[in-house]
């Protein structure tokens, strides 16, 4: 019965011991990988707000014909846009990678 | 050069046979033979690697449950257990876009995902799923995801479009990166491996580069397929959980 225990005992000391390995090497492999995925992602960001800018200038200067009052609007806010988006991915990037410092420092948190 | 040569040659649409269905010309194309293949592909692998359900995997039950893994655990992470129900969603159009990416990756073959045109369309589905999703869970609250909780109402003109432009530049961004990273990394190999030819024997030069611009477009091919499903994930949060 003593023996039982024992053996119950050390088999939970090992599972938790490999669930520590698989924690801290889950995130140390996603780190790598999810950091190529944010260059990547940071890429069209500016990009695509300037265009959205200007379908939306165009339309609406082609609807009120009032070239091109809505077009300049439109890509000043289309730029404040991207650098706004740009701002956000990176500011979530930060606590994000805060983050993860954290969790690999300390697995079991 | 002749036409044949152009790195641009790649990404030509070719009628395999016409079709048309009541004056829309639905003909099947070389992109929908290379859709159809990944389909069959992704079937198959999923279908026979799972059969035999074993309590220890062997090869192919391993590749599709790692599959399964990685993006659950993506599911997970970002949406949380309200996520559970999106995975087949997700699950399905990172599977897709990864064997899309991955067959065009073949010599002579033809990539689906370097044509906005479908990644475009991959992210209206997306887009308009997460706004119905809102509309659905919030009502009207939803609008309020136009306007930040803390901001000061002196600054809510110049906020409101901007955030509105924001959302709108959401698909635009999903679908312009997986296309022009397709597009743009399939071209550079073409035309190096023009230099490989034209450059004869010094070619070794080129064809060494070659090799690991081709290792890298493995690597992108697998990573965006994985940013798109990152991203619907994120886009989906936002929708349910409503914060910024």
């Amino acid at each position: 019965m003593v023996r039982l225990k024992e053996n119950h005992n050390r088999l939970k000391n090992l599972t938790s011991k490999i669930d520590g390995f698989k924690i801290a090497k889950d995130s140390r492999r996603s780190k790598k990988a999810s950091k190529i995925g944010y260059a990547l992602r940071l890429s069209t960001e500016f990009a695509s707000a300037l265009i959205v800018g200007l379908i939306i200038g165009t339309a609406l200067d082609k609807w009120f014909e009032t070239k091109p009052l809505f077009i300049i609007i439109f890509i000043v806010l289309g730029i404040a846009t991207g650098l706004f988006n740009i701002f956000k991915s990176v500011r979530k990037i930060k606590t994000n990678h805060l983050h993860e410092k954290d969790s690999v420092d300390n697995p079991r948190k | 050069m002749t036409e044949n040569h152009s790195p641009l040659e790649q990404f030509t649409i070719k009628r395999i046979f016409d079709l048309n269905l009541g004056g829309i010309d639905v003909s099947f194309t070389n992109s929908a033979a290379f859709m159809m293949v990944s389909i069959i592909l992704i079937g198959s692998l999923m279908i026979l690697g799972a059969r035999k359900k074993l309590l220890i995997p062997n090869r192919w039950q391993n590749l599709v449950e790692i599959t399964y893994e990685l993006v659950a655990k993506t599911v997970r992470d970002n949406i949380g257990d309200e996520g559970k129900k999106f995975f087949p969603f997700i699950f399905s159009l990172f599977i897709f876009i990864l064997f899309c990416n991955g067959l065009g990756l073949i010599p002579y073959s033809f990539t689906v995902t370097s044509h906005i045109i479908v990644t475009f369309t991959f992210a209206t589905l997306v887009f308009v799923g997460v706004t119905v999703l809102g509309f659905f869970r919030h009502g009207l609250k939803f609008f309020s995801i136009f306007l930040p909780p803390g901001v000061p109402i002196f600054l809510a003109p110049l906020l409101i479009p901007i955030e509105i432009i924001s959302y709108l530049s959401r698909p635009v961004s999903l679908s312009v990166r997986l296309a022009a990273n397709m597009m743009a990394g399939h071209t550079m190999i073409k035309v190096f491996a023009g230099f490989v030819v034209a450059l004869g024997l010094y070619g070794i030069a080129p064809l060494l580069f070659l090799v690991a611009i081709y290792a890298l477009e493995t690597l992108i091919a697998f990573l965006q397929a994985y940013v798109f499903a990152v991203l619907t994930c994120l886009y989906l949060n936002d929708a349910i959980h409503m914060q910024h």
